[in-house]
């Protein structure tokens, strides 16, 4: 199409493009601004070709998912990129600043809910029955994709946490990947929690294997009451021992915190919550916190949650709860 | 000072105005996108939060007659003024930056876009173009895209020049573009 206007110079779509990158610089003079107006009006296409290219520009800077590729095969093993990009980000001693990179901690994960997920849960839990009879049931927020092929019965936790009770007698292995891991069922039931850092399993009943990358065959075998995590750098850390009763307990509706950071309780409970959660304090000094809450009460364990950790909470029409240091601003 | 502010959040809770009300909406929404806009007028990620916590404020006073016809064009309206009474240093400068922010964020009718042009099954084919790009693009590619740092930032954290960082985007932009059903 508008590949060129006829001369040796560079094409209308080639002009487009660098005009949207120059107006992006923070570095343009009054004099490129008029000229860019000047170029835009004087013909029908340049205002065509520079609207497709503004328009793609500024939707790829509300994406934050294409900056993570979980199914690439080049990515596993490794961490995702989105987790490196965040943690990089140097800290900034202004308050306002941290504040806007907690709110980017609640954000992101809803934007990482990729379009594969074939089932996901939203405020409540939800039990989806597998294609083999299995039982998979999700977390409040969570999202998981299906592919049961001749080989395996394979789930990818997308998000939030699931409990899974698998039916046996049939010979596929059953695996969930989580983060840049594995979990494969070994006649089982057992939770697979999955944060954008770390993955955690737990086993009810049964045992499972554990691998922390995609690739590796072997891995840590867990019997009943036992944990184990994994973060990106393919290595299983087993964990301390969980009461097998305990495991998922929010499948009967309670929130167990058990000496959690303030920033992951605030997460844990808001994840029941019908409103979106904000987070406008730094949470870097509070004390961990441990406590049994009902998932159905959630706005009273927010509540508890703010004022033991001294701070303030506003609420807003629509469910919107927005956490605050106890002077606001 | 506090205390007013207090009387305003308990406001937000009882008899907020339905202007009001929608604007705290918009706002929470635009939230991401509000600050990168102020950014780019008054520099820096500080100045920025002020000017949009002033924002925050501005908002709730806001009555409902008369009626606002387009709620975004207003908050980014009053956005763009906030930030540029903020930059009282260079006033001249931070008009030409406004201008060009605004240019970028409106299409032609003088609105700002609504969200999310790029189809979902795009998505994962735009990742695996990125994660396909050299490191050092794909780097400077997600300062701008993901962290909104405008080119003349990304050369200061790298320590390039501002031509380089430009070159980088311009190639990241090309191998995108050329995905698009519509061609590059």
């Amino acid at each position: 199409m508008n590949k060129n206007d006829g001369g040796n110079g560079p094409s209308i779509d080639e002009q487009a493009r660098d005009w949207v990158l120059r107006l992006d610089s923070g570095d343009i003079e009054r004099s490129d601004l008029e000229a860019c107006k000047a170029w835009l009006a004087s013909d029908a296409r340049h205002r065509a070709a520079f609207e497709r290219r503004r328009v793609l520009w500024q939707d790829l800077s509300m994406r934050p998912e294409i900056f993570s590729s979980p199914r690439a095969p080049r990515r596993s093993g490794r961490p995702r990129r989105i987790g490196r990009w965040l943690a990089a980000r140097p800290r900034r001693t202004a308050g306002a600043a941290i504040a806007a990179s907690l709110a980017a901690f609640f954000m992101i994960p809803q934007a990482m809910f990729w379009a594969a997920a074939d089932y996901s849960s939203s405020a409540e839990i939800l039990n989806v029955k597998l294609p083999d009879g299995s039982i998979a049931t999700l977390d409040g927020a969570s999202a998981i994709s299906v592919d049961f092929g001749d080989g395996e019965r394979r789930i990818s936790l997308l998000r939030g946490n699931a409990f899974f009770d698998v039916r046996h007698g049939d010979p596929r292995p059953f695996r969930v990947a989580a983060g840049a891991g594995v979990t494969e069922d070994i006649g089982t039931r057992f939770e697979v929690r999955h944060a954008p850092d770390r993955t955690a399993v737990n086993v009810a009943q049964g045992a499972v294997r554990v691998s922390a990358t995609a690739a590796s065959a072997s891995g840590l075998r867990l019997n009943a009451g036992e944990s184990a995590n994994y973060e990106g750098n393919g290595h299983v850390v087993k964990g301390r021992a969980v009461i097998a009763a305990d495991v998922a307990a929010w499948r009967t509706g309670e929130l167990l915190i058990d000496g959690a950071s303030m920033g992951d309780a605030i997460a844990a409970v808001s994840r029941y919550r019908k409103g979106p959660t904000w987070v406008w304090a730094d949470l870097s000094g509070t004390a961990s916190v441990s406590g049994a809450f009902r998932t159905d009460r959630a706005d009273d364990a927010l509540k508890a949650l703010v004022s033991e950790a001294g701070l303030g909470i506003r609420w807003l029409p629509g469910g919107v709860a927005i956490i605050t240091a106890q002077r606001p601003f | 000072m506090i205390r007013n502010l207090f009387r305003a959040t308990e406001n937000l809770r009882s008899e907020m105005l339905t202007n009001a009300i929608a604007l705290t909406h918009l706002l929470l929404d635009e939230r991401t996108c509000l600050l990168r806009f102020v950014q780019r007028i008054v520099g820096n990620a500080a100045n920025a939060e002020d000017v949009t916590q002033g924002l925050w404020l501005r908002i709730q006073r806001v009555d409902d007659h008369p009626p606002i016809e387009n709620r975004k064009a207003y908050l980014y309206r009053l956005a763009r003024n906030l930030a540029l009474d903020h930059a009282t240093a260079d006033r001249r400068r931070a008009e030409v930056l406004a201008e060009a922010a605004e240019l970028l964020l409106f299409s032609a009718e003088a609105v700002p876009d609504e969200r999310s042009h790029i189809a979902r099954d795009q998505l994962h084919h735009i990742a695996m173009t990125i994660a396909g790009l050299p490191e050092r693009t794909q780097q400077i590619f997600a300062l701008s895209r993901l962290e909104g740092l405008s080119q003349r930032d990304v050369a200061d954290r790298l320590g390039i020049s501002r031509p380089t960082v430009e070159k980088h985007l311009r190639y990241a932009f090309d191998a995108i573009m050329a995905l698009r059903p519509d061609g590059p």
